[in-house]
């Protein structure tokens, strides 16, 4: 590290002379200690709640406090034998692979139809696809709210089925619009003059080539739909999906079961999505 | 059949399904709320109509306005802590990290949390902030309080802990992206020429960041803003946001043209820093070089 | 132009008054059209934006265009898919399947058609030993070098028997010594199969060496066509002179009309020049244009030949070239022109002259090109 006499310009010269201090009293890089000290205050604030939950899920005693007294799993075997929640959790299940579905329907051509076609009302549909995602899912839940009322449609798994995959199309596109835009088409001309028709060239040529793209993104809408609750709590009919029962839950009171069933929830998203940030960010071989 | 006529037909097909799912599930819908933001309200029926009473209703009974201005104020704490703590988490990922693999790695380790359930992680809060919490159990532990704080959950500050907590994430991903992008060289040529570590920082650095830093406040703002879930679970009596105001219309209060109204007043607010910032962003890069 | 005795050998391609503007007004290809003869070589030679790369893409089928007529072996293409013609391109990039083995890039096509799969794999490990690549059929082209790259490409187009093959621009990835070897091997490749070959190159030390016959182009129009030689020693147009290897172009007027000659005014020096059919009156302007390789040195006390001109001059400067060294001279009445020197040069001049001195050029009428100056290239 130079000492400087800086000539650039002027400015405030007390830290400076400050680290030069340091630095002379044998005090290291303080720069860089700090850094580190901030980074790793971050990292720590950001998993100490997972943590809690984790270890508060065996933790024998109906309130979460300290000191910590025994291991114990009757939290867990409370929490599956609850058939309120099991049945929420099918519906998440339900919920998101359609939802996953009705993602890829609409985001998978959305996103060729931005990357590949100019089309009257382009820059309007582009506002629209991505609001989902800017807005806070509150307003997207009270829109269709408003529209299916407007229709005249009951309230159930459906609608919510349907407010999903307009909410997290979103997410497909830009991670396709994303991959497509560092797609070289020539290998698609190439195909073409070797004899393959339209169809033959998406399927052989133009899929293999954004597959970690289109599985990553779907992977990543699975897990949102899983998790969501503004869009959902307006779409709800008579049957919940696991986080609005949790919500409800919630308001009754904190039961431990609630740190049990978290605690898998989290495990079982952390997988999913470590797994989906992978295949979205290898590069396509 | 000519070529043209054929790229034509392929367009045709791929464009119609998202153009007409997008116009019927997110346009319309948009456009039924803003309709619906004018009808009136004569209990228990909802009236078609076309009035500004609900707009009015906002900017003049306090019981809005105030919830309104209190959800920006903490809107814009959210987004200041959590920029505050990110920051150097990710400078120190980006510039001190040398190894890629290990980079990838605690950058995967830090964009995680943000989406694993969201509730839950709210959620943890609560039981760490209680009175019979974590956070009390340890200080009594430790000597430091005899009894309880109740201070710590029920009020703005907790929910303006869990908010940051949640959006740390939100804002390291762009902050992330800038930084990354900046070439290297230059901080190199700066060091070069003699500039120390704080001033090639304050000079180079952090204008550099700035697209990443507004576009990632700007989402943590913008989203802050329409949450319901923290108010709902850490934020008592006195934390009520403009969300649940929102959410109390379409539920008990049954009042769809007052809620409607309130939805587009946040729509309004969030597409207007929405677009003002990403006008400053390209004004502020032009600048920068 | 053309060859005597191939009027017997039909037109493969046959290009009819091709237009294609692009968005913003842009004549890519301003009514171009080409006959080509079965198995002729030919290239299509240009500066880039000068519309070879458009033409030969609608040959392939890859750009429609607006107006004109694409015929293949007699029939209509000009609406047809790149699919259902029976051409191949080679691309500048090789657009090799990064998803694929080499084996499977070449085999490519063949699966399309719908053969059977003990025949593919014949088909492609004959293939693979043609271009010598037998070790390298497993790998992904990700592992290849450019040189392998683009020998699988070339496999991958040939294997369907095209009757015209297409090449964008080949040899542009490859390096100096890599490229005058492939320059030579597709010339044989193109000995050995008998197809026509149409290539696009900005490179005219390739189109000299490989074709039979150069097209030039420029804005979207050709400017002249026919063989290396006759691009050489008489170019149509001084743009042309210039691109295919170098060109003194210097500027003059006539300045006397004889029976075999023209005498053009250059500066202060007259230059001979050999008829070439134009018609011109004293005092019209044109284009002088002699290659630096055809102006000789007179060695001093020497008489030039009969009918040649001689011109005086100051040398400025020395560009070293290896085999030869490049002189800018500076001709009296102030003109600068290029003279290559080969050292060992027949006229017996053995040493260089130097920066500074006078010297007086020798050149044969035979060599020197007028064009009326009227007007670009």
């Amino acid at each position: 590290m130079t000492e400087s006499t800086t000539t650039l310009g002027t400015g405030p010269g007390n830290g400076f002379a400050f680290s030069r201090l340091w630095r002379r009293f044998g005090l290291g890089d303080l720069s860089g200690h700090a850094l580190m000290l901030a980074a790793a205050c971050g990292l720590i604030f950001l998993y100490t709640p997972i943590l809690v939950l984790i270890v508060f899920s065996f933790n024998d005693n109906p309130v979460t406090t300290l000191p910590l007294r025994g291991f114990t799993l009757i939290w867990y075997e409370r929490a599956l034998a609850n058939e309120d929640m099991l049945a929420a959790i099918f519906n998440s299940f339900y919920v998101g692979f359609f939802a996953l579905v009705l993602c890829l329907l609409i985001g998978v051509p959305s996103a060729f139809a931005l990357d590949r076609f100019d089309f009257p009302g382009k820059a309007l549909f582009r506002r629209f696809a991505l609001l989902p995602i800017t807005l806070p899912g509150l307003i997207t839940g009270i829109a269709m709210l408003n529209m299916f009322r407007a229709m005249g449609l009951d309230l159930s798994l459906f609608t919510v089925i349907l407010g999903h995959g307009t909410a997290l199309s979103a997410v497909v596109i830009t991670q396709v619009f994303a991959r497509l835009q560092r797609f070289n088409r020539n290998i698609e001309e190439a195909s073409s003059d070797l004899g393959a028709k339209p169809w033959q060239t998406f399927l052989f040529v133009t899929l293999p080539n954004i597959r970690s793209a289109i599985i990553g993104s779907a992977l990543l809408s699975f897990t949102l739909s899983f998790d969501e609750i503004p869009v959902t709590f307006f779409l709800t009919g008579r049957e919940n999906t696991l986080p609005m029962y949790i919500y409800s839950t919630i308001r009754r009171g904190i039961t431990p079961e609630i740190n049990a069933i978290g605690t898998l929830i989290v495990v079982g998203s952390l997988v999913l999505i470590v797994l989906s940030v992978y295949l979205l960010m290898k590069e396509d071989e | 059949m000519k070529q043209s006529q054929r790229r034509r037909l392929t367009m045709f097909g791929v464009v119609s399904g998202p153009l007409l799912w997008m116009t019927a599930f997110l346009f319309i819908p948009y456009a039924v709320m803003f309709t619906y933001s004018f009808y009136s309200r004569q209990f228990p029926a909802i009236i078609p109509d076309f009035q500004i009473g609900n707009y009015i209703t906002l900017v003049t009974d306090p019981q809005y306005y105030q919830v309104l201005l209190r959800t920006l104020k903490i809107a814009a704490l959210v987004s200041l802590a959590a920029l505050v703590i990110a920051y150097p988490l990710t400078y120190y990922l980006v510039f001190r990290i040398k190894s890629v693999r290990l980079r990838s790695v605690l950058y995967i380790a830090v964009i995680v949390p943000l989406w694993v359930s969201y509730l839950l992680r709210a959620y943890t809060w609560k039981t760490i902030l209680g009175s019979e919490g974590v956070l009390n159990s340890f200080l009594i532990w430790i000597g430091i309080i005899d009894e309880p704080a109740s201070i710590f959950l029920y009020s703005q500050f907790a929910m303006v802990i869990v908010l940051t907590y949640i959006y740390i994430p939100f804002l390291v991903m762009p902050v992330y992206t800038s930084l990354e992008k900046i070439p290297r060289n230059l901080i190199e040529a700066s060091k070069d020429l003699g500039v120390g570590h704080w001033r090639t920082f304050l000079r180079i650095t952090l204008p550099l960041s700035v697209p990443g830093v507004l576009a990632g406040m700007t989402f943590t703002f913008c989203l802050t803003m329409g949450d319901f879930v923290a108010p709902f679970l850490v934020g008592g009596p006195d934390g009520l946001m403009i969300a649940n105001v929102v959410q109390v219309q379409f539920g008990t209060a049954f009042n769809w043209p007052l809620g409607s109204a309130l939805s587009m007043v946040m729509l309004v607010i969030v597409l207007t820093i929405i677009t003002a910032s990403d006008r400053f962003e390209r004004t502020g890069r032009l600048d920068l070089g | 132009m053309g060859f005597s005795g191939s009027r017997a050998l039909s037109n493969i391609i046959e290009l009819h008054r091709l237009r294609r503007t692009f968005k913003g007004n842009v004549r890519a290809v301003d009514d171009v059209s080409l006959n080509i003869r079965e198995g002729e070589f030919v290239t299509l030679l240009g500066p880039s934006g000068c519309g070879k790369t458009t033409t030969l893409r609608m040959i392939g089928g890859f750009e429609a265009p607006d107006s004109g007529r694409v015929m293949l072996d007699g029939q209509d293409v000009t609406d047809l898919p790149p699919y259902h013609r029976p051409v191949n391109l080679v691309f500048q990039d090789f657009a090799l399947f990064p998803h694929m083995s080499v084996a499977q890039n070449i085999g490519y096509g063949l699966r399309i058609a719908g053969l059977d799969k003990s025949e593919i794999a014949d088909r492609v490990s004959a293939s693979l030993r043609m271009v010598d690549l037998s070790d390298k059929a497993g790998n992904r082209p990700s592992e290849l070098s450019n040189g392998q790259k683009q020998r699988v490409a070339l496999a991958r187009a040939l294997i369907r028997q095209p009757k015209v093959l297409l090449l964008d621009e080949p040899l542009s990835a490859l390096d100096l010594k890599l490229r005058e070897a492939m320059q030579v091997e597709l010339k044989h490749l193109h000995e050995k199969l008998g197809i026509t070959f149409v290539m696009v190159t900005h490179d005219q030390t390739e189109a000299l060496v490989m074709s039979d016959r150069i097209v030039v182009m420029s804005g979207g129009k050709i400017i002249q066509d026919g063989t290396p030689d006759d691009l050489y020693d008489r170019p149509a147009t001084p743009y042309v002179a210039n691109f295919i290897g170098s060109s003194n172009l210097l500027s003059g007027e006539v300045r006397e009309i004889q029976a075999d000659a023209l005498v053009g005014q250059v500066g202060e020096q007259q230059i001979r020049a050999a008829h070439n059919g134009l018609v011109l009156e004293v005092g019209a302007p044109i284009t002088v244009c002699i290659r630096p390789e055809r102006i000789h040195l007179l060695a001093s006390g020497a008489s030039a030949p009969e009918g040649f001109s001689t011109v005086n001059g100051v040398v400025d400067e020395h560009f070293f070239h290896g085999s030869a060294v490049r002189m800018a001279v500076t001709l009296s009445g102030g003109v600068t022109c290029m003279v290559d020197l080969r050292l060992d040069s027949a006229l017996g001049q053995t040493s260089l002259p130097e920066t500074g001195s006078s010297i007086t050029l020798v050149v044969d009428p035979a060599n020197v090109i007028v064009f009326a100056a009227a007007g670009t290239a």
